[in-house]
């Protein structure tokens, strides 16, 4: 089988141009993207938002005009300081960091370390303006890393990098520099991803433009962040009655697949069409299930539907709640919810097909169950304006491979449906139903800080015995009462150098890495 | 003509390729970024004598680049090969001490042969196991195509007939051999970045991984395994 990347950040800059596939719909965004207003993207996971601003960031790197600077956020243990400005600052020296690291790359930028290399001038003199956004960088890590208190007041302000970027711009004849923010609203807290969004407005210039990808349904923007006002917004939708739907995801998948699969879905055209339209619009999911099927065949096909659809998909939304441990019940309740009563109520409805209306009264607590189901793609969020009946509500599809899973033979269900998916022809479920008293009594703050502090100290009580260590660093670390992983993840190396007898800097980072990397595992989701 | 005037007139050449090469400050941006990266690097190490290698690696990779932008190619293509070796050899000293001291003596050499053994090399699935067991599925790919790059550099070392045509014996602009040289040059990266992550990631500070971390997953990012480690997103 093919080599296939299922995830842009797989996939080397170079290979970019021979995978790209774009539709009318991308290329707006992509052009969006380009335009000189701060853009959001939004999109479930796997729908392509990263394969799109990593293609608009490329197209920019080639223009001398500009600087664009593509950041992915990474989990770091720093993440998680108690101070909000510290925060604020760690996401700002990380962003300036890697723009001093494509001055660099662009030739605009010498690295004071190599200045030395070749000639004996090691001073870092220069009055030049990369210096002076590397003096920037220095202070505000200076602010984080150290424990000591810092005086707010002596560290530079938003201004001032913006001043400093609109230097770097003016002497170096470049129009606008582009940041492109990724992962931001997967990897960060609430209320970091609140702090995320002022820094995206503050960061507002006319030698700026920034430009983020977020989730439906769990992306915080905070009271100051207004969706209509603060930028241009995208959604990343891919709907399976568009005409172009089918030739536009064989192209995507003929780019990374052999000649002999491609021949076997030539033949089984029938076959290929049921696993497109079953990821609904999500490349990564139709790319995942083509990965492993290993031959063209009805019963393969089949199999491997009901595996991802019935159970794989299920199964990540399920882990939603490992992450969030406060919110395991409306995780489970929603998957209840939509696999007990909406799907069923939907398959039963010979005229419905994939989609179901839902009053816009329904309890907070559905609501947000729903959202978070938006999130994993199973349910796509279609038209929040509907009238049925002389109600509002919100008419949503369900992933239509998750539909026709259900049934033995996903392929003829397919078959069948096909003919009947209109959006117009919807089941509804109205604002009461005895369903959603079960979880009345649930919090209705998603994904809360307090609640993941809350799980977060529950894992740091976890026993040591976790850890991938040997039985002798364990017996050691237990003969010095160190029990747990955070009673190991508040010590230094040197201390436990000094506190064990045998172990020394080899061993004592060994140990220190084991608990960070369980830390680092857990915040990753 | 006397000898004065011989060299001036060679250095005026030599002027004239610079001006031309250095139009390009985009791949020459790219080379610096990366010795800069390296040199960067070698500032989180803990043992001084790895430390004092890997700088003479990012100097050596500078100096090739400042060959090449002088029009003198054969010798920048040699600055890169053996800015590759001690990357490489540096790696294997590592866990040879023995034979880093000697080396260090002048009693014993970098072997190539020992760097690529693709049971024991430092390029084996072997020594991913023992430093970053999450990249040895991905390291067999980087020792074939280290032998490739390797091969492709000795061409100009040793003199090949072939080679003698490309870079010449006099100096005038190249364009070829310049596109040729930073092809080269990011493939070597490549493999020095990979190498040097394999072994040494794992075993760094954590706030030297943070200070790595920007520039690694810009250029990293595609080997799941790392980016992962460095807290990007899973596969």
């Amino acid at each position: 089988m093919s080599d296939i990347k299922l995830r842009t950040e797989s996939i080397r800059d170079d290979e970019f141009i021979d995978l790209a596939v774009t539709n009318a719909n991308d290329e707006k965004i992509i052009a969006g993207l380009l335009s000189s207003e701060p853009c959001l993207l939004e999109g479930s996971r796997g729908t392509g938002k990263s394969f799109l601003m990593k293609m608009a960031h490329l197209d920019l790197d080639k223009n001398n005009d500009f600087i664009s600077v593509y950041i992915p956020f990474n989990i770091s243990s720093l993440i998680n300081t108690a101070d909000p400005l510290q925060f604020y600052h760690w996401m700002l020296a990380k962003t300036l960091k890697t723009l001093l690291n494509k001055l660099r790359k662009k030739g605009l930028s010498v690295s004071s370390y190599s200045k030395g290399l070749l000639s004996n001038d090691t001073t870092e003199d220069d009055e030049t303006i990369e210096n002076d956004l590397k003096n920037i960088v220095k202070l505000f890590e200076n602010s984080y890393k150290n424990k000591l208190e810092i005086n707010i007041d002596t560290l530079p302000d938003i201004e001032d990098v913006k001043e400093a970027i609109q230097e770097i711009c003016e002497e170096n004849c470049i129009k606008r520099v582009y940041f492109f923010f990724d992962e931001a609203a997967h990897v960060f807290r609430p209320k970091q991803q609140r702090q995320f969004f002022n820094l995206f407005k503050d960061l507002r210039s006319p030698y700026i433009v920034c430009n983020a990808a977020i989730y439906p349904g769990v992306t915080y923007f905070g009271d100051s962040f207004e969706l209509i006002h603060d930028c241009l917004y995208q959604v990343l939708d891919r709907k399976i009655s568009d005409t172009d739907y089918l030739a536009y995801f064989k192209e995507m998948v003929f780019k990374q697949i052999d000649d002999k699969v491609k021949s076997q879905i030539d033949k089984q055209g029938g076959l290929f069409k049921t696993l497109v339209l079953s990821c609904a619009g999500n490349p990564r999911m139709l790319l995942n299930t083509i990965q492993n099927i290993s031959s063209f065949k009805i019963a393969e096909v089949n199999k491997t539907i009901r595996e991802f659809y019935l159970t794989k998909i299920w199964t990540e939304h399920t882990t939603l709640g490992d992450k969030y441990k406060g919110h395991q019940n409306l995780i489970d309740w929603g998957r209840d919810f939509l696999e007990k009563i909406v799907i069923p109520t939907v398959v039963s409805n010979e005229k419905s097909s994939i989609y179901f209306w839902i009053d816009k009264d329904i309890p907070e607590t559905v609501k947000e169950a729903l959202r978070l189901l938006t999130y994993t793609s199973i349910i796509k969020k279609e038209n929040s304006n509907i009238r049925a009946h002389g109600r509002l509500g919100t008419r949503y599809e369900i992933k239509y491979g998750c539909i026709i899973a259900l049934d033995k033979n996903p392929y003829t269900k397919s078959v069948e449906i096909e003919k009947i998916r209109s959006v117009r022809q919807y089941t509804e479920f109205s604002k009461t139903h005895s369903e959603y008293d079960n979880i009345e009594n649930l919090s209705v703050a998603i994904l809360s800080d307090e609640q993941y502090q809350k799980s977060l100290e529950s894992m740091l009580q976890q026993s040591i015995d976790v850890l991938s260590l040997t039985n002798w660093q364990k017996r050691k670390l237990k003969e010095e009462n160190i029990n747990t992983i955070e009673e190991l993840y508040i010590l230094k190396e040197a201390d436990l150098i000094a506190k064990i007898y045998g172990v020394g800097p080899v061993k004592a980072r060994i140990m220190k890495n084991a608990a960070n990397a369980e830390l680092l595992e857990y915040i990753s989701g | 003509m006397n000898i004065v005037d011989y060299y001036s007139e060679i250095n005026n050449k030599s002027q004239d390729i610079f001006q031309k090469t250095i139009e390009d400050s985009s791949s020459l941006g790219e080379t610096h970024a990366i010795s800069a990266f390296i040199f960067e690097f070698s500032e989180c190490l803990f043992e001084i004598k790895e430390k004092d290698m890997l700088r003479m690696v990012a100097s050596q990779l500078e100096t090739a680049t400042l060959n090449l932008s002088l029009g003198l190619y054969r010798q920048a293509f040699s600055s890169l090969r053996l800015a590759f070796e001690m990357g490489l050899g540096l790696i294997f000293f590592s866990i040879h001490k023995l034979e880093h001291n000697e080396w260090l003596n002048g009693e014993n050499d970098i072997k190539w042969a020992k760097l690529i053994d693709e049971n024991n090399g430092i390029l084996s699935k072997r020594f991913a196991k023992a430093f970053f067991r999450e990249l040895s599925e991905d390291i067999e790919q980087y020792n074939n195509r280290a032998k490739k790059v390797y091969r492709e550099m000795s061409e100009y070392v040793h003199g090949n007939n072939e080679t003698w045509e490309k870079s010449g014996l006099i100096i005038e602009y190249n364009e070829n051999l310049q596109i040729r040289y930073f092809k080269l040059f990011k493939e070597v990266s490549s493999i020095l970045l990979f190498v040097l992550n394999c072994r040494y990631l794992k075993s760094l500070e954590s706030n030297d991984v943070e200070g790595l971390s920007e520039f690694l997953l810009e250029e990293l990012s595609h080997i799941a395994a790392i980016r992962e480690f460095l807290g990007g997103v899973k596969e």
